[in-house]
């Protein structure tokens, strides 16, 4: 009997991780006084250290 | 060079200063329409002057000294309801009152409280804190509304409406 291949499939071109821009990850905050804001997640420190915190949106 | 006229302006504000006084910090805040202004805050700084005498030559000059904001008014009709006032009343009977605001000539559809900003359109964005809300007086020939000071605590930041 022949065994199925069931290996992957690789005829098709696998999608460069370089080819589409990476899309910026940001952060949902608020603050006491209800303001929102949505800085970059990589500068979330700053914020965080003024009294913002993280919400879920 | 073209002169415009103030009409169009538009003010959006929030209860909050960004981590960062610069585009990015601003850009980040969602700000809310101020509806109905009348008259805005006007950003900048004021520097003192140190003097430096000299006793041979008799003259003292100036050198800069540290800057401070302005402290200017903002002036509004109606009845308060609008949220962005709201927010703004709210701020300025606050005890720390921290609000962000940002000033827009915007030119976009007009929905009936000026034209939105689109991407490209010049903004101005400054940080500090509201203060001092007064009511309009109470008489016969006083419409509704209430002014509100703002003390900017650092410089102002030019820029455009974000795409």
């Amino acid at each position: 009997m022949k065994k199925k291949n069931t290996a992957t499939r690789i005829d098709a071109p696998l999608a460069s991780p370089t080819s589409v821009a990476a899309k910026p990850i940001k952060a949902n905050l608020t603050n006491k006084a209800g303001g929102f804001a949505t800085p970059l997640e990589k500068d979330i420190g700053a914020w965080l250290k003024i009294g913002w915190f993280r919400v879920n949106k | 060079m073209t002169t415009n006229n103030n009409i169009g302006l538009t003010l959006y504000g929030v209860a909050g200063s960004p981590a960062t006084n610069n585009k990015a910090g601003f850009e980040a805040l969602t700000f809310v329409q101020l509806k109905g202004t009348q008259s805005l805050p006007v950003f900048g700084v004021t520097h003192n002057n140190i003097d430096v005498s000299d006793l041979g030559t008799g003259f003292t000059s100036g050198v800069k000294g540290a800057a401070t904001g302005k402290d200017t008014t903002l002036t509004f009709h109606g009845d308060g309801t609008d949220t962005g006032i709201a927010t703004a009343i709210l701020a300025a009977n606050a005890q720390s009152g921290v609000y962000s605001l940002k000033i827009v000539r915007g030119s976009g559809t007009d929905g009936g409280d000026g034209p939105a900003p689109v991407a490209g359109d010049v903004v101005q964005y400054a940080h500090g804190y509201l203060h001092t809300y007064e009511e309009n007086p109470k008489d016969d020939s006083s419409f509704e509304g209430a002014s509100i000071n703002f003390k900017q605590n650092a410089a102002t930041v030019d820029d455009v409406e974000p795409s």
